[in-house]
């Protein structure tokens, strides 16, 4: 046999393997697998961590286990990864292999909307970011928070006390730390460096004094020490993290240590080089392309409840760089504000109590797929009743029994 | 057995087979139906004296009083109703008096807490699963599972301290503890006493809360007040008589003020009973309507007496005369089934619905009771095992004329059942303004009535009478569920939801399609089921015909299943977008679906590849119950995600189910594997049944 | 050598899994927000450059720590009661006869509100379970509104807080209600049901 013929067998072989039911069959089962002990974990370590164990994009393989740790299946791939290749037997076998033909139309056109769904869900899980803002009434904000990833900003204050731009050390080099390994940043901006150390994902901050002082082995920076506490598997937002810095100069001696937590809402400082500079440990800080201004929140409860029945924000969006493009929203539950690519969520309203102000609290996401999913349901659902309406007749005129006088079932 | 269990029918074992396969079948859906049912306790007619059962007319007047719970204006007959099967878990009580068996239903039962306390407090209202865990508190009762009334409490205890307060001050503690060391520091009986304990508090409360309106207040000297404030005596409403509240009502808080300056002992007592009777005023219904037609709140008794009291109401008169046309029911209802008290009561309710008229609430209040009183479930109910039992009766009785007859019968049983089902659901719909599916208990007849509809459609598509037997069954096991889960859980299920579920475009769309999911996984599941033991029966008479029209049937409504389920999970994906900002989020209940889907998808595949037919499809599908139960009920147990509005504690029942699935699978897998290792021989005389 | 090649790809890729240190050049940066404008009840204060700051707590809302070993410290903090009350509170940390007027405090002026000065040498107390420091000093500032009180500390050696006291006073000076957080109505005027300007 020659060359080329050999190259295209294999070619030609690895396209049927790719687009064979088998793949299908195996795909799905294993997605029902890690669906199934995707939710049950969730009893015993939470969603937010079930999630990314079981369905984050870095996730490669998975050990489905019990709440005391005990695995309870061997291991699987991860699924982002299966519902991967079952998007390419999809593509291959139900789209390029699939026999074509106007029997054949439903079918085909469910697939390539499912197929379109996958697509959008890929976009998003790269490129959708989403953000908590939470404004109180009468007063407005220019970003959001990331509940989930928690940065450390390092800003210098200016002669007049306010904060330059900071440079922000992500999420995704602090978290992969434990207790024992060590981050080294150097910036850009700054002619200091800062390492990052005994970095724990769950801990509180505690003032040591002698009625309470830190365990053995903990150290004490400034009278604080981080503890490790419980985590808090019903609310993930509750859950932060803390770590040790030390700030040191070029020749690698140490200008400042300073003990950093989530929990804390505003900076700690230290000088140098005649300067002070801050360092917060904090939810990223998303910065908005537009101001929102926050009129009215308001609401009702159901009478005689604590049931909301409804409630509404009265915003306006302030674009442009004058301020001169504004554009008024009214946000209520199941309606939110879409505009330039993001989109404003009722996601939570606070009353106030006698003297104190409500507030509102807005989820913000940008993603470019956001529609996306909507319009593959209505072409997919097209395409099944196609398919499965005339299924119906085919069953409906091949089920009736050939002749009159006997009727299923029976037995004499 | 013979060795080969799926030949023709052998005429000499065909009545054991067809025994065989009815004691499968009804073992089955007994074992379903034993989950269903639940555990009654054992019925106890309780002795009382001198109880007299009050009049239909005035039970149909009061039923019809206009009451706000649940931020909704609702008949007192369903709030009666809901408050007895919190306390009774039944709707019915039965009580012995003069050698009369009595039944009190809810509204007897709330009428005696307001205006026959004496009576009330030896009435078994309690029930209790586990009696033990009244045994420190001195309680005992004769069974485990017993119902209990106040008294029976309240005699338990010692010398020092009754059986009562022994319970709640145990309960305070408990409830102290849970609040400090968390809900894992209870052991489960601790958490049973903490719930019991609240539970006969609240009794208190409700029974309590009228006590305002029987007068009874101790005797006390109205000119001893003049000592410490001379205006008082002036101020007090002389129609009335000193020992009823209203008396004292123009100026009850400077009435406290001066016995509290009297010191005296009969003032101390008259103001503690005053307190008393104003705070426990508060518990009961909340019938009165806002005298402003900007507030929506309507007000208890206690609650308008106390704005009354701080000068918060526009029209204060109107109160006193709410309050004194209460009193004078409370007066006439020592004659309960009096014209005078008919009379008065009935007045009182038409000046409430009128008030509630003009506010444009409460229309639908007529409709409401009728529900209730109509039971068109309980009817269905009947009709659907009159249905189920006549089909049976037609799977032996001989074809022919006799044959016809009973299914005429049977058709005209299943449709009038289904017609009872249907009109539960649109009442239900008319009276909530809301598309007939919005939460759990709404999924229970809905799926019913899907799974009675599709087969019943198929029926008339196919004539297949084995369908109308399942859909009976289905129809008898949906609804002896949905009894049960009302009786379990309690709630008003027709009041309002919360904000984000509060879309009546999406429940009908994104609710329904998804349930009509869940209906027809449940279909196919049983329609595998009754296929697995009748083939192992072998007691058809054209195996190969039932075996084909059988897979056919269970592939079709899988298919129909993947539709809905499909489009049902999509739709709450777009809604979750538009609330919460994020399509999909693996959220418990959003996998449930997903798995529905899954498993549909696979058995799709499969039999495209040409690996499963006949016994594969059938096996799959049983299993796919399974699926279906864990997402409608299974994923609510976990108590975790986005989707709290629907967690629930307990409903073992899906328990039941799962087991049976699993007994239905394993014989289905002993029954193919039968068909597939019988010897060669005898293979060809049986009829080909496709291979898995 | 395939297998030479696959196996030497693997080392280097698994290399870095094992290292207790990793290095990285931070470039990333973001424009400022309103969020870098928030500050505890919305005062912005300027400390002097030589003043850390330290994590707040519930009753420490700003925190600082100065002077040689950083021994010197300043808290800031929003209580209820009266200046009397607070005042003599402070005194008996040092074991200092309790006033029993105002007029004995000294006066100075914060946030344009009239504010006094509490002052005490000697043996220091705090309290909650620490012990007695001896040859300290305190400086405190306390200042009513119309809701709660505030109220300045400095605490330490003698002479350090000594060294600090006018840096104490012109921290005190440099407080600054932030406004930028609120709205105003299209036409300029503020909203009746805003939440208005903080009453300082």
């Amino acid at each position: 046999m020659s060359d080329s013929k050999k190259e295209i067998s294999l070619g030609k072989r690895v396209f049927r393997i790719l687009s064979g039911y088998e793949i299908a069959v195996v795909c799905l089962s294993l997605l029902f697998i890690l669906t199934f002990f995707g939710t049950i974990e969730q009893k015993w370590f939470g969603l937010w961590s079930t999630i990314h164990k079981y369905f984050d994009i870095k996730s490669l393989y998975v050990l489905p286990t019990r709440g005391d740790g005990k695995p309870i299946f061997f291991p699987l791939p991860g699924a982002y990864w299966v519902i991967v290749v079952l998007g390419i037997n999809m593509l291959c076998g139900a789209i390029i292999r699939a026999r074509k033909g106007w029997k054949k139309f439903g079918v085909l056109l469910s697939h390539c909307a499912i197929l379109f769904m996958l697509f959008a869900g890929a976009v998003s899980s790269v490129t959708k970011e989403e953000g908590h803002m939470r404004i109180l009434q009468g007063e407005k904000s220019d970003y959001a928070q990331k509940l989930f990833k928690h940065e450390i900003e390092i800003f210098k204050y200016d002669e007049n006390g306010d904060r330059e731009p900071p440079a922000i050390v992500r999420s995704k080099h602090i978290k992969s730390l434990g207790p024992k390994k060590k981050l080294n940043a150097t910036f850009e901006k700054f002619d200091f460096t800062l390492q990052v150390d005994h970095f724990l994902p769950v801990a509180e901050l505690a003032l040591a004094s002698p009625s309470s002082p830190a365990p053995d082995g903990v150290e004490v920076v400034d009278g604080f020490f981080l503890v490790e506490t419980e985590k808090n598997i019903q609310q993930e937002e509750a859950n932060l993290p803390g770590c040790y810095v030390t700030v040191k100069d070029e020749s690698g001696g140490t200008i400042q240590r300073l003990v950093l937590w989530a929990g804390n809402p505003y900076p700690v400082s230290f000088t140098h080089g005649g300067q002070r500079y801050g360092v917060t440990y904090l939810m990223e800080v998303w910065p908005m392309p537009f101001m929102v201004d926050l009129h009215r929140t308001f609401g009702e409860d159901h009478p005689g409840t604590n049931i909301p029945r409804w409630f509404q924000s009265d915003i306006t969006k302030i674009d442009g760089d004058d301020g001169e493009q504004r554009e008024d929203y009214k946000i209520v539950m199941n309606e939110p504000a879409r505009h330039g690519g993001y989109t404003l969520y009722q996601a939570g309203y606070t009353k106030a109590a006698e003297g104190e102000t409500p507030s509102s609290t807005f989820a913000v996401v940008k993603n470019p797929s956001d529609k996306w999913p909507e319009y593959a349901l209505y072409a997919s659902t097209i395409g099944l009743l196609i398919h499965f309406i005339t299924m119906l007749f085919r069953f409906a005129g091949g089920s009736r029994p050939k002749k009159l006088k006997t009727t299923e079932p029976s037995v004499s | 057995m013979s060795a080969n269990p799926l030949p023709n029918p052998d005429p000499e074992s065909k009545a054991l087979r067809w025994g065989l396969a009815i004691f499968f079948l009804l073992v089955l859906f007994a074992l379903i139906a034993f989950g269903i049912r639940g555990v009654i306790p054992p019925t106890d007619v309780r002795e009382v004296d001198a109880y007299s059962p009050w009049s239909e007319e005035v039970v149909e007047a009061a039923s019809a009083i206009p009451v706000q719970d649940g931020g909704r204006i609702k008949p007192l007959a369903t709030f009666a109703r809901f408050k007895m099967l919190t306390f009774h878990g039944s709707l019915t009580m039965k009580v012995k008096s003069g050698g009369t068996v009595h039944k009190i239903g809810p509204v007897e039962w709330l009428l005696d807490c307001m205006f026959r306390p004496e009576l009330v407090d030896n009435l078994p209202v309690f029930r209790l699963d586990d009696s033990d865990i009244l045994k420190p508190f001195g309680i005992e009762t004769k069974d485990r599972r017993a119902r209990l009334s106040f008294k029976d409490i309240e005699n338990g205890g010692d010398a020092d301290e009754d059986g009562f307060q022994k319970l709640i001050n145990r309960g305070r503690d408990l409830l102290q503890q849970r609040e400090e060391l968390g809900e894992d520091s209870l052991s489960p009986n601790e958490k049973k006493t903490v719930e019991f304990a609240q539970l006969v508090l609240n009794y208190t409360g409700i029974r309590d809360s009228f006590d305002i309106l029987r007068g009874g207040l101790p005797e006390l000297d109205p000119k001893q007040l003049a000592y410490v404030d001379e205006a008082v005596l002036e101020m007090l409403d002389k129609v009335s008589d000193p020992s009823r509240f209203s008396y004292w009502m123009p100026v009850v808080d400077r009435v406290i003020a001066s016995t509290r300056r009297l010191e005296t002992p009969e003032a101390r007592e008259f103001e503690y009973e005053l307190n008393r009777q104003l705070t426990f005023a508060k518990y009961g219904p909340v019938i009165l309507p806002p005298q402003s037609k900007d507030e929506e709140e309507w007000t208890s008794l206690g609650n308008g007496m106390e704005k009354f009291l701080q000068g918060k109401l526009e029209e204060p008169t109107a109160m006193m005369k709410d309050f004194k046309a209460l009193e004078d029911l409370g007066e006439l209802s020592k004659k309960p089934n009096s014209e005078d008290f008919l009379k008065s009561l009935t007045a009182f309710k038409d000046d409430l619905r009128e008030r509630a008229g003009s506010r444009d609430e409460g229309e639908k209040i007529d409709s409401e009771v009728s529900y209730y009183e109509r039971n068109h479930f309980m009817h269905a109910l009947i009709w659907f095992i009159a249905a189920f039992v006549v089909s049976a009766i037609g799977w032996i009785v001989r074809e022919g004329k006799a044959g016809r007859i009973v299914g005429w019968i049977t058709s005209i049983l299943y449709v009038t059942g289904s017609a009872y089902l249907l009109a539960g659901i649109v009442h239900r719909f008319i009276i909530t303004g809301r598309p007939p599916v919005s939460n759990l208990y709404d999924t229970i007849p809905f799926i019913s009535a899907g799974a009675v509809i599709v087969l019943g459609i198929s029926e008339l598509l196919t004539r297949r009478r084995i369908l109308l037997s399942v859909g009976a069954a289905l129809g008898v096991m949906g609804l002896f569920f949905a009894f049960r889960f009302e009786l379990g859980d309690a709630q008003d299920n027709m009041d309002p939801l919360r904000a984000v579920l509060d879309s009546n475009y999406w429940l009908a769309t994104h609710v329904v399609t998804v349930t009509i999911g869940y209906c027809g996984g449940l279909v196919a599941c049983f329609l595998s089921m009754v296929y697995v033991f009748l083939a192992l029966a072998g007691v058809m008479k054209d195996p190969k015909a039932f075996h084909r029209f059988m897979t056919r049937a269970v592939y079709g409504i899988t298919c129909f299943t993947l539709l809905f389920a499909l489009v049902g999970t999509v739709l709450g994906g777009i809604w979750a977008n538009d609330s919460w900002g994020r399509f999909w989020g693996w959220d418990p209940k959003e996998n449930g679906a997903l798995l529905i889907v899954l498993w549909c998808l696979i058995i799709l595949h499969c039999r495209l590849a040409g690996w499963m037919k006949g016994w594969g499809l059938h096996l799959m599908s049983i299993l796919g119950g399974s699926v279906v139960v864990f997402s409608w009920w299974g994923v609510n147990m976990l108590e975790v995600g986005l989707h709290s509005y629907g967690f629930i504690k307990g409903a073992s029942t899906v328990y039941y189910f799962y087991f049976a699935t699993l007994i239905a699978f394993l014989v289905g897998v002993v029954a193919w594997a039968i068909e597939k290792f019988q010897p060669k021989q005898s293979r060809q005389t049986s009829p080909v049944i496709p291979k898995v | 050598m395939r297998n030479l090649v696959l196996l030497a790809t693997a080392a280097t890729l698994f290399a870095g899994c094992g290292e207790p240190e990793k290095s990285i050049h931070v470039t990333e940066t973001r424009p400022i927000t309103l969020h870098d404008r928030h500050y505890p009840g919305n005062l912005k204060d300027r400390p002097p450059l030589g003043w850390r700051r330290l994590p707040g707590t519930q009753f420490r809302l700003i925190n600082y720590v100065t002077g040689k070993d950083d021994s010197v410290e300043v808290v800031m903090g929003e209580t209820q009661g009266q200046v009397l009350e607070n005042a003599n509170r402070w005194l008996g940390q040092f074991g200092l006869t309790p006033l029993q007027s105002e007029e004995f405090l000294g006066k100075t002026e914060m946030l344009g509100r009239p504010a006094f000065i509490v002052e005490g040498k000697g043996t220091y107390n705090p309290g909650m379970g620490q012990g007695a420091k001896e040859g300290y000093a305190m400086i405190g500032i306390i200042r009513q509104s119309s809701s709660n009180i505030i109220t300045l500390k400095m605490t330490g050696p003698v002479e350090e807080v000594e060294a600090q006291r006018e840096a104490l006073f012109e921290y005190t000076r440099s407080f600054t209600p932030i406004e930028d957080h609120f709205i105003e109505t299209p036409t300029g005027e503020k909203p009746a049901e805003t939440s208005g300007t903080p009453d300082y």
